[in-house]
């Protein structure tokens, strides 16, 4: 197994642990073949937290913003129709604390977890100086597409 | 009884009081703070008789608050409901006077395991 492919079956358990028992959703992974680009611009969302010590880099998590106000209605028990942004920002927040808080946890030590950070917008690109991707996991989930991705920064920054 | 749940996230005060009243804690008062200097302030009206808290948060992180209480003499019981679940860290948390350490993400039998034998020693 390569590095990537052992990431990707880390976080594969752990964003389907997070979904299943936290949120009462399942996510299902996706094969990178069998992702659905979208031929429309969507508004999307990325949650991110950032690790530095022994390790370097961050874990962001992606979806559209329908996604993300299922995962608030979710955790809010509350109607997704009428979910404030304020919690739709503070649940994908705390998606990414969990993804990644629990990714830290498989990673030599001593590393520390940042607090999260989200973006929202249509078409964008985020990039973290000295990063390069490790691996990027899809998964279906109440018929949308949301990703995991792990960036690694070699230099340790 | 009161039960202090602190965390920054309040989607995730919202899930650990769900699971209070899952894991069949709900006859107790349960409070919400949003990191440790609010927690603080809390407790100061009205002691707590647990706090369940998370590691990360803003302004006053939870193995701060849990120094901070016990330099103070206070010896609240104490358990950390947080993403980080590494054996240092559960040392450190230990060290310092936690009664138990859950992870993110949880059951309604990890809250029962973890805080039936705190709330009734």
């Amino acid at each position: 197994m390569t590095t990537a492919q052992t990431v990707e079956h880390d976080i594969t358990q752990i964003t389907e642990n997070v979904f299943s028992s936290m949120l009462g959703l399942e996510a299902k992974r996706r094969e990178a073949s069998a992702e659905a680009g979208s031929s429309t611009p969507e508004m999307m969302l990325t949650s991110l937290v950032q690790i530095t010590g022994a390790w370097c880099g961050a874990v962001t998590f992606d979806c559209s913003r329908e996604m993300a106000k299922r995962i608030a209605s979710a955790m809010f028990g509350s109607d997704p129709a009428s979910v404030p942004d304020s919690e739709i920002c503070d649940a994908l927040g705390e998606v990414a604390n969990m993804v990644g808080g629990a990714y830290k946890s498989m990673l030599p030590t001593p590393v520390n977890l940042s607090l999260p950070s989200v973006t929202e917008g249509v078409g964008y690109r985020m990039f973290i100086p000295g990063s390069r991707m490790l691996a990027r996991t899809s998964f279906e989930c109440s018929g949308e597409t949301i990703s995991v991705t792990v960036l690694t920064r070699d230099d340790k920054g | 009884m009161k039960i202090l749940v602190v965390d920054d996230s309040k989607a995730m005060r919202m899930i650990v009081m769900r699971t209070l009243r899952q894991a069949g804690f709900g006859e107790h008062t349960i409070e919400e703070a949003g990191n440790g200097i609010e927690a603080l302030k809390n407790i100061e009206q009205k002691p707590a008789d647990l706090i369940l808290c998370d590691w990360n948060m803003p302004e006053m992180n939870g193995i701060d608050l849990l120094k901070k209480l016990r330099e103070t003499g206070n010896g609240v019981k104490f358990g950390f409901v947080t993403s980080e679940g590494n054996p240092e860290m559960r040392q450190i948390a230990m060290d310092a006077g936690a009664a138990f350490l859950i992870t993110k993400p949880f059951t309604v039998d990890a809250f029962q395991g973890a805080l039936q034998p705190v709330l009734t020693s």
